[in-house]
């Protein structure tokens, strides 16, 4: 506990640490073995950030997994994601056979990152983004799978208020796993 | 060449057709038709050998590889011919009087054409030339040639004829036409042209005659192929036939046509994969076809082809084992030409059999996109040319190495640049449906984006990096794309030092703009890597620890990727990588380049890559740089803002404002801001919001735009507290107090609702009556981060009951300091209307802030994402309970008390849930009342029912009714108030007031058995006391009674004669009947008689005196005789002075208790128990009447009928007046003879029909009668007194009555009604 306190105090200089960003890459940081392999994971194969987003687009949680500390730009990639996840869901013709579909697969074909959509039946979005320009389909289906879960579970705590922001420690160390086990299977 | 084609190795024209029916037999019907298609094709050519022409053509091609010129060739070809042509055989020289009108027919207009797959298409514009086959353009041709492009041949052959005679039509017009048609495979018609004028008959009809010649030779049942035009009649059916038969033709030439390509195409396309497989084959095949349907107007079907022809070409264009040159090294080749098929020749980049893909795919594009527009489907070319741009993207990436320096982004930019051009002029609203076009700007949008990324990213690497805003936009687009990959960096030419100079000289100057606030940040990353690294490692010169020395104290030392120390690890092995790997080591430079230096280089190799001047231009200066940024940007919103991706429009309004915020055009910056910050506050996306909102106070600022500065600074003030400083938050506040407090003129009103909240303390509300005032304390948290003065603070009320009211405000205009967080701050409330109350807003005021707040806190800070402001429940925090009578007042003894006498008038102060604290009673007596200065005394009463203790127990309510002695406590009325005791304030008290009821009135004494008005006397004893107890907080409650109280003498005192003695004596019988709730001690009676009386024997008229004290009980009677008789005692004179009335004395004492009734009254001062003085004198006026002694009048009562007197039943009652004497002279009325009579019934026993008052006639002599007679029906059964007979006139002392006193008579119950009785 005192360790993690110091490492606290160490980056409560930078404003834009979140507290729960810092117990969830404690253990990495912590252990440099685990830590090396999460960098081989940036170069590679990694998911840079995931977002639950609310159904009145507020984001409720909202996660980098990038060692930079760059989190803004990924939550203007999330933010304006959120306009594609509004056209689909505005013109149900565009989506075609998907209507029913929560997973809204790629949103954003862009050269250097991927962004991957999933709308719950609540309006609940869960967005992705990933530097994996090479990710099965399969995959992230099978991420939102889990992460939907998880957010399931940390919503149905009787002291989560729906609508807020999801402040739960349990959630952001579930997360983080899926996230690295994101990798991993694909990867294997 | 065209020998070698002939002479090329010749194959069997019947191979096909002749084996394979036998191996499949269900094909020979298809195969019968295939030959009889290819004889009939080699026929149209003019072909006459047995070999096939089609594949000694292709194999010739192949073998002698001049495909370049047989391309060029096709170029030229597909450049000249741009109609469909129809050949015009003009047989009789015609054509030049015709050539007019037929091309006035052009282009046909409304045509059918059958497209692929033979379905009509309507083609609305058909242009076309009409070519004689006499002409150049048609004779010079070699069937060969004819046959590859066989697409430029005529579509129809119109021989035009005329003939006057019908002999010369059989000898010589016939037999020559027979030879055109006859050697004429392609589809023909023939027209007729009559030259006879209209009024000549005969030649009319010769030509007729002529013309259905012609029609029996040449048309068929099949098909009608003649048509006739009268040169001088006017005949418009003939255009309309015309055009009919020209159409006929032309569909069934292109049927043939395309049938005749499909097949090639199909042969060739199978073999694609095969190692004789020629793609430029292909291409000319496919491509005349697509051609062919172009200038057919049929696009679609173009389109079609172009797009087989690239996925034919994507397919086969990297087929194993071949490696091609990619293209693109040529100079100005970086400028995209994806919309100008014929920039380059096709022949300049044939390769081996196939195409460069650099250019080729190009091309392909081009072609498509040129299609679209004229199917005028821009927003396709957008949504196509996007994907092409993207995907051609990753193409360049794998050629990098080879390419110049930065090839790739400069094409996609002149590439995206072109395709919004082309587009967007292409492009008219409402061309498309509404989310077509939405599709159409998004596509825009994205195109301008994925270009000014580009261009940024060329902008970083010739250095001018620090005029990039780094904001999440540009981070996001920025850093996570790769640093273009040379093969070598480029190096620093050799007479750059100036340059060199100049560059590090901006570097050293730049500094990255302050923040408003003096906000610090790490600016956010725009590069992948660090630039210097990446560039030395492509020089490849460097180990992997002079990176790190090379990095020390470099100003872009603070780059983002630096905080990932372990990054350069990772990159040292790819680095070694690199280093094994032969051929990259350039080991001309041994010196790491510097920033500068790298600058520089990128610049230098920049100019050599880029050919456009625009873009160059673009890139030449800061200035020039930032204005094209600033272009690509609003491009980008623009499109954006009309699309679905309004987000995406709004954060690069955001980039735009960063600009003008630059170029210090505030306002226009503001706006922008603005936008962006609504959008991020809108749906709370804070981190974004914190990086933009100092922007946009910063130009509020400088515009002096009090308001909005100081709403900027409470937004930024109310952001998540993790986002900024400490310090950086007291900035805030400092800036709002300070405009606060100074420069604003007038009060400006900004909603707090993020910043302070407020809420009611917990538990439940706070209870207040109707019409009292409170206070109420909430609690207000504050978001400051430092304590914030407040000059006033109010908050509203709002009644959850009664919506129409509106709000109350409540105010606490002291100055309040609020600390950080929680503050407790208490509210005085004035009296409320009866209701539930709930927190409203919460206003106040900082010098000329004038701020309110909406928001409740539910017991913590508030919420950062309280932004949505959903409905909250809100509990209530004040409750005012309806009216109710907060204490009753009541008179704690029902029972009289003395008259006159002072006595103590007890009133019950009882509170009724509610704190008499500082309660003052006012009283007020009515008229006959006097309150006693002194003694007034409050006590407890007893929480027993003091009813219940009166009434059932009289000896125990001395214990338990009646107060406790030590709680009594004496009061002083000043001006008629008492201030009442605190003790008092909450249980039930009684007050006791000493008072005086005052009658001047003699009680008077009534005879035996009259009927006395009880009413009147309890009328006369009544009393009143006005009450008003003033009472509640702030003596706001006001309690007003009025009680009554009830006097009365001690006795009622009745009298009769009880006998009459011989002698004139007679005894009086005084009844005395106590009237109050106290045992009456009677000391001592006397009678001080009237005139005409005198005590009988020698008494004083006092009883004996053995009697007393008499001790009269509560309510019971007592009695006293006194013998009189009648008397003159006194002298005349005295007779006046004298009253008319007997006066009986009594002298008493009381014992009372003052918690029941009448008492001891009470004494001014204590006195002893002995003294006489407590005696108290009881006087009573006595009426005795004289005997009746010289009666004039007699009145009889008749007896009542024998058989009683019935309720119910009608009866007749007389009374019987006689003169005894003379009407004496005495009678001052002037109705001597008659007598006024008046009947006095009850009438609750009697109901009484008649006269009952009135005059009688009786004459005024002795012994006159007159009988009085009245109806009377008995209403109650018992003894009763019956009706009276009074005669009011005439003095009592002379009438005399039979019977004398009051009777009573009987009236029975009502007899049974037999109707009742029914018999058995």
């Amino acid at each position: 506990m005192k360790s993690g306190q110091s490492l606290r105090d160490q980056y409560c200089k930078f404003p834009h640490f979140k507290p729960n960003y810092v117990e969830v890459t404690q253990p990495r940081l912590s252990n440099p073995t685990c830590f090396a392999f999460s960098v081989c994971a940036l170069q590679e194969k990694m998911i840079v950030c995931v977002a639950v987003v609310g159904h009145q687009n507020n984001p409720l949680y909202i996660q980098s997994f990038t060692e930079a500390d760059d989190a803004l730009k990924l939550h203007h990639i999330v933010h304006c994601s959120l306009d594609v996840v509004d056209e689909r869901v505005n013109n149900p013709k565009k989506s075609g056979p998907t209507l029913n579909e929560t997973f809204l697969g790629l949103l954003y074909p862009t050269e250097n990152y991927k962004v991957y959509g999933y709308l719950t039946n609540t309006k609940v979005k869960f967005i992705m983004v990933t530097t994996d320009l090479d990710v099965r389909d399969a995959d992230v289906r099978n991420f939102f799978r889990r992460f939907h879960a998880a957010y399931v579970d940390a919503v149905s705590n009787p002291f989560h208020v729906p609508g807020k922001k999801i402040t739960s420690r349990t959630f952001a160390e579930r997360v983080s796993t899926i996230v690295k086990s994101f990798g991993l299977n694909s990867a294997g | 060449m065209l020998q070698h084609i002939i002479r090329a190795p010749e194959l069997e024209l019947s191979d096909e057709t002749e084996i394979l029916p036998k191996i499949f037999p269900r094909k020979k019907k298809e195969m019968k038709d295939q030959g009889r298609r290819k004889k009939k094709m080699c026929a149209e050519i003019g072909w006459r050998g047995k070999k096939c022409p089609f594949k000694m053509l292709w194999g010739g091609i192949k073998m002698i590889g001049k495909m370049a010129n047989l391309l060029a060739q096709f170029q030229s070809i597909k450049s000249s011919c741009d109609r469909l042509v129809i050949a015009v055989e003009d047989v009789n020289d015609l054509w030049p009087d015709l050539k007019k009108e037929f091309e006035e027919r052009l282009p046909f207009k409304r045509v059918f054409l059958n497209n692929k797959t033979r379905n009509p298409v309507a083609v609305d514009e058909l242009p076309a030339d009409f070519i004689l086959t006499t002409d150049a353009r048609l004779r010079s041709r070699f069937p060969q040639e004819q046959l590859l492009f066989w697409f430029r041949e005529p579509y129809a052959v119109i021989v035009l004829v005329t003939c006057e005679d019908l002999d010369e039509f059989k000898t010589i017009l016939k037999p020559r036409l027979k030879l055109i048609v006859q050697n004429e495979e392609r589809e023909w018609f023939i027209v007729f042209v009559s030259k006879a004028p209209a009024h000549n008959d005969q030649a009319t009809k010769m030509a007729k005659k002529v013309y259905a010649k012609l029609e029996v030779d040449f048309s068929s049942k099949k098909r009608e192929r003649c048509c006739k035009l009268d040169m001088h009649g006017s005949d418009s059916n003939f255009w309309e036939d015309l055009e009919a038969k020209i159409m006929e033709c032309i569909r069934n030439t292109l049927d043939r046509r395309i049938q005749f390509y499909e097949e090639e195409i199909r042969k060739l396309s199978e073999q694609r994969f095969m190692p004789v497989w020629n793609f430029c084959n292909f291409f000319i095949l496919k491509e005349s076809l697509a051609f062919m349907f172009e200038i057919a107007h049929l696009h679609e079907d173009a389109l079609r082809e172009y797009d087989e022809l690239e996925l034919c070409y994507s397919e086969t264009v990297n087929m194993a084992g071949r490696l091609r040159d990619f293209g693109g090294m040529e100079r100005g080749d970086d400028q995209a030409t994806l919309l100008d098929p014929g920039k380059k020749a096709l022949t300049q980049i044939v390769q081996d059999d196939s195409f460069r893909e650099f250019e080729f795919r190009q091309y392909l594009f081009a072609c498509q996109a040129k299609l679209l527009f004229k199917l005028s489907r821009p927003f396709e070319v957008a949504a196509r040319g996007y994907s092409f741009i993207i995907s051609f993207s990753k193409a360049l990436a794998l050629h990098e190495s080879t390419l110049p320096f930065c090839m790739r982004e400069v094409w996609v930019i002149t590439a995206c640049l072109a395709l919004i051009d082309a587009t967007a002029s292409h492009y008219k609203d409402g061309l498309a449906a509404p989310d077509m076009e939405k599709e159409f700007y998004r596509v825009q949008g994205e195109l301008f984006t994925l270009c000014r990324t580009k261009f940024v990213r060329l902008a970083y690497l010739i250095g001018y990096g620090s005029s990039i805003e780094r904001s999440p936009v540009n981070s996001a687009s920025l850093s996570m794309l790769p640093w273009p990959k040379p093969t070598v960096w480029p190096s620093l030419p050799p007479d750059a030092s100036t340059e060199v100079l100049a560059k590090e000289k901006t570097i050293l100057q730049e500094s990255p703009r302050p923040k408003h606030f003096g906000i610090q940040r790490k600016p956010l990353p725009l590069e992948p890597s660090v630039l210097l690294r990446e560039a030395n490692r492509r020089r490849a010169t460097l180990s992997a620890g002079n990176v790190f020395e090379l990095l020390d104290g470099r100003p872009n030392a603070i780059d983002g990727s630096m905080q990932m120390s372990p990054l350069p690890k990772v990159n040292a092995i790819s680095m070694s990588r690199t280093y094994s790997s032969p051929g990259n080591f350039d080991g001309s430079i041994d010196r790491p380049m510097r920033l500068a230096e790298i600058y520089v280089g990128s610049e230098h190799a920049l100019r050599n890559t880029i050919s456009d001047v625009n873009l160059w231009k673009s890139l030449s200066s800061v200035k020039e740089f930032e204005q094209k940024y600033l272009d690509l940007s609003k491009g980008a919103a623009n499109n954006y803002h009309s699309s679905w991706w309004k987000r995406h429009g709004v954060v690069l309004d955001g980039e735009i404002a960063a600009v003008y915020l630059k170029r210090e055009k505030y306002e226009l910056a503001a706006k922008l801001y603005e936008k962006v910050c609504a959008l991020y506050a809108g749906e709370g996306w804070e981190n974004l919001l914190s990086d933009v909102l100092p922007n946009l106070a910063e130009c509020q600022k400088i515009l002096n735009d009090q308001a909005g500065y100081l709403s900027s600074c409470v937004r930024l003030l109310s952001l998540d507290k993790g986002l900024f400083l400490t310090k950086e938050r007291q900035a805030f506040q400092s800036e709002v107090v300070r405009l606060a407090h100074s420069e604003m003129e007038r009060p400006v009103p900004l909603d707090v609702s993020s910043l302070i909240t407020f809420s009611g303390n917990p538990g439940p509300p706070l209870e207040l009556c109707d019409g009292d005032p409170g206070i109420l304390s909430v609690t207000v948290w504050s978001g400051f981060p430092d304590d914030i003065t407040l000059e006033s603070l109010s908050l509203t009320l709002t009644a959850t009951n009664n919506t129409d009211e509106g709000s109350k405000q409540i105010k606490n205009s002291d100055a309040t300091i609020l600390k950080p967080g929680r503050n407790a701050i208490t509210l005085s409330l004035p009296p409320q209307k009866p209701g539930l109350y709930v927190l409203g807003v919460l206003t106040g005021q900082i010098g000329q802030l004038r701020f309110r707040s909406h928001s409740f806190s539910k017991g913590g800070p508030a919420d950062t994402d309280d932004f949505m402001s959903y409905e909250k429940p809100t509990r209530p925090i004040l409750k005012v309970s309806k009216p109710r009578s907060l204490v009753d007042l009541a008179a704690a003894v029902s029972s009289a008390l003395l008259i006159n006498e002072p006595q103590w008038v007890g009133i019950i102060v009882r509170p009724i849930n509610y704190s008499l604290r500082g309660a003052v009673l006012h009283i007020d007596t009515g008229p006959g009342l006097r309150i006693e200065k002194h003694g007034i005394e409050i006590q407890k009463l007893a929480t027993v029912s003091p009813n219940a203790a009166n009434l059932d127990t009289p000896q125990s309510s001395e214990n338990d009714g009646s107060p406790v002695a030590d709680e009594v406590k004496q009061l002083t009325l000043i001006d008629g108030r008492i201030e009442l005791v605190d003790w008092a304030s909450n249980i039930t008290s009684v007050l006791w007031i000493p008072v005086r009821a005052i009658s001047d009135e003699l009680p008077k004494g009534t005879p035996a058995g009259a009927v006395v008005s009880q009413r009147q006397s309890v009328v006369d004893g009544l009393r009143t006391i006005a009450l008003k107890l003033e009472f509640g907080v702030s003596h706001n409650q006001i309690f007003e009674k009025t009680i009554a109280v009830h006097f009365t003498d001690p006795f009622h005192v009745s009298t009769c004669v009880s006998d009459k003695c011989n002698d004139g004596t007679m005894l009086l019988q005084v009844i005395l009947q106590s009237q109050v709730k106290a045992s009456l001690t009677i000391y001592d009676a006397w009678l001080d008689l009237q005139d005409g009386f005198v005590h009988a024997g020698k008494g004083d008229g006092r009883p004996t005196s053995n009697f007393f004290p008499l001790i009269v009980s509560p309510k019971s009677k007592a009695g006293i005789l006194f013998s009189i008789c009648l008397g003159n005692t006194l002298v005349k004179d005295e007779i006046k002075e004298l009253r008319p009335d007997s006066i009986l004395n009594i002298r008493y004492g009381i014992s009372g208790c003052r918690t029941l009734g009448a008492h001891t009254p009470v004494a001014e001062e204590p006195i002893a128990a002995n003294d006489d003085s407590q005696c108290l004198t009881f006087r009573s006026a006595l009426v005795l009447q004289q005997p009746v002694l010289n009666p004039c009048l007699a009145v009889g009562f008749l007896p009542l009928p024998s058989s009683g007197l019935r309720v119910g039943q009608l009866m007749t009652m007389k009374w019987r007046v006689e003169r005894l004497k003379d009407f004496e002279e005495n009678m001052a009325s002037q109705n001597h003879d008659k007598v006024l009579y008046e009947v006095i019934a009850n009438y609750e026993n009697w109901m009484i029909a008649g006269r009952k008052r009135g005059y009688v006639a009786l004459s005024t002599k002795q012994g006159s009668r007159v009988e009085i007679t009245i109806l009377c029906l008995p209403l109650v059964a018992g003894y009763v007194r019956p009706p009276q007979l009074g005669l009011p006139e005439v003095d009592e002392a002379n009438i005399t009555c039979n019977p004398p006193g009051p009777h009573l008579i009987c009236v029975l119950p009502p007899a049974l009604s037999s109707s009742f009785c029914i018999p058995a």
